[in-house]
């Protein structure tokens, strides 16, 4: 806090000073808008906080549309790292690019893009949440779900969907057109529902209410849990949920920005037949498209929504990681990045992180060993102990984004 | 085409004048309309552009030009120069080059030093004092958005 009170007491001395100092420019080269602009876009989202001090014009550049817009698109996905000890609350922003893209193999270390640790808000779930939608992630405390930007390391606890409901399964989506975020929340009972509540997410000051939106089926969403075998998935503003629809497993898809439900469609195969015990299934964005990924031991089988009216699925085998390395163990499937790469990664970590991206098109394979997370020094600068740091969650093509909650 | 077309010479602010191929110069898409426009012989006046300035973009513009010439923009040589070339640029000359870059249209070149100026620039006082910029904030304006985003102002 000193150092802050020291920083405003510099500020203001340069404030007296300006007036008299000459600049390295003359006064008539003034710098063009555009030009601010640009400079803004090349920096972090903590120091684009920051440099809405500079002025007001600064402030009002950097709060606009086309500039958080911008700010968005230009930024590479990241991988985003989190664990919670205690209240404490630790993130990483893991690079994801492949930066060897014509080796078919490669094993290297690097190291977070981003870190830091926050208060993890009291009586949220941790294992209830949602996928990185468009840089933000969904919790809930039972009945009332909390937003998180992650960027601008802020929680909102947002209003209850439903007084009467006592639980809620909740999903976020991102209206790619509107450039909005909407959460949509159904009643969490063990019964069939055709409720459903939506919410924009926008500016604090213009915080919509929850609308009522119904569904002509009877359903049972399954919600995000733990392992992220039933994360909801949105994909080009259209929000994927698996559901018990009598005695099926489906999939809803729900249009974010219509806020109608769209198809109803069936799982490519009877999933009744599935042995629960040793099966996994996810859904994924497969190159803009929906896939489901089923893991069976070492069979792992990639079915792609090629048309969602006609439930038509194309079917893919995928090899299993011990193909390309013997010596990979509890490595699970979060996702995909842009690129087509699967992601891979363990929920548990000591000394490093390893994380492994596989294209299954091309046969490649990487193994990265992330440093400064779970180390030794990590852990003892931050009184983690000398254990495993355990419960790790990954979220692949994290965006960061200035949206303020 | 004769030897002298080939060549052009730039004149800076302060009356400096380099010779340089056409090739590097209309790298510049400034130059490039006026080289067009035929309105002006081979000297062309850069009255934006102070000879110190002039002299490192078209350094910039030869060494971009070669490497154009072969095809191969993003190769990592090329990079390493670049990186290179604004690494020991004190941020006055840097803050220069992007007027200068932005003045000539030099889009790759603007680029390059918009994102030194992002890697360089650490706080708000240089900011005030390289872009001559004023702060306009009352002070209670200025604590109420550092509030705001306290976490960022944290070193």
């Amino acid at each position: 806090m000193k150092q802050r009170e020291e920083k405003t007491e510099n500020t203001k001395r340069k404030r007296r000073r300006q007036s008299s100092s000459s600049s390295l420019l003359n006064s008539t080269s003034s710098l063009p808008l555009d030009i601010a602009s640009e400079i803004l876009l090349k920096l972090p989202a903590e120091s684009v906080l920051r440099f809405r001090c500079v002025s007001k014009l600064w402030s009002s550049i950097t709060n606009e549309r086309n500039f958080t817009d911008s700010f968005q698109t230009r930024r590479p996905k990241r991988l985003l790292l989190f664990f919670k000890e205690g209240e404490r609350f630790f993130v990483f922003s893991l690079p994801q690019h492949n930066p060897n893209p014509n080796e078919s193999y490669s094993y290297y270390a690097s190291q977070p893009i981003d870190s830091y640790h926050m208060t993890y808000p009291k009586r949220c779930s941790y294992t209830m949440k949602t996928e990185s939608v468009h840089g933000l992630i969904c919790f809930q405390s039972s009945a009332t779900p909390i937003v998180w930007n992650p960027s601008m390391r802020k929680f909102l606890t947002l209003p209850k969907p439903d007084k009467t409901w006592k639980n809620i399964k909740v999903f976020l989506g991102y209206d790619p057109v509107e450039g909005k975020h909407k959460v949509v929340c159904m009643p969490g009972s063990f019964n069939s529902s055709d409720e459903c509540r939506v919410l924009t997410l926008g500016s604090s000051s213009d915080q919509e209410s929850w609308r009522n939106v119904k569904h002509s089926h009877n359903h049972y969403p399954f919600p995000g849990k733990q392992k992220g075998v039933y994360h909801g998935r949105c994909i080009n503003g259209v929000l994927y949920y698996p559901a018990r629809l009598g005695d099926d497993l489906v999939i809803m898809s729900f249009d974010i920005r219509s806020e109608k439900f769209i198809n109803v469609i069936k799982i490519p195969y009877q999933w009744y037949d599935m042995n629960w015990h040793n099966t996994t299934a996810m859904m994924i964005a497969y190159q803009g498209k929906l896939a489901w990924v089923r893991s069976c031991g070492d069979r792992i089988s990639l079915w792609v929504l090629e048309d969602a009216e006609k439930h038509e699925w194309s079917k893919h085998i995928l090899l299993p990681l011990s193909h390309y390395d013997q010596g990979l163990q509890n490595f699970k499937l979060v996702g995909v990045t842009d690129d087509g790469e699967l992601v891979y990664v363990q929920n548990t970590a000591f000394k490093c992180v390893p994380v492994i991206y596989v294209d299954p098109k091309r046969q490649t394979f990487r193994r990265i060993e992330f440093r400064g997370i779970a180390d030794d020094d990590f852990r003892q600068r931050n009184g983690l102990g000398d254990r495993r740091l355990r419960d790790l969650q990954s979220f692949p093509n994290h965006i960061e984004t200035l949206l303020s909650l | 085409m004769s030897k002298s077309e080939k060549k052009i010479v730039l004149k800076s602010l302060d009356n400096e004048a380099f010779e340089v191929e056409k090739a590097v110069a209309l790298q510049s898409q400034t130059i490039w309309v006026m080289c067009e426009d035929k309105c002006v012989g081979n000297e062309i006046p850069l009255e934006n552009v102070t000879g110190q300035i002039l002299a490192k973009v078209i350094d910039y513009c030869k060494k971009h030009a070669v490497v154009d010439g072969d095809g191969d923009e993003s190769s990592e040589e090329l990079k390493n120069w670049d990186t290179e070339f604004t690494k020991n640029m004190d941020q006055s000359t840097l803050f220069n080059m992007i007027l200068a870059a932005n003045y000539l249209n030099i889009k790759s070149l603007l680029n390059l030093t918009c994102q030194a100026v992002a890697d360089k620039t650490k706080t708000i006082d240089e900011f005030h004092t390289f872009l001559n910029i004023e702060n306009n904030f009352t002070p209670e304006e200025e604590a109420q958005i550092c509030q705001e985003n306290l976490w960022a102002f944290d070193d």
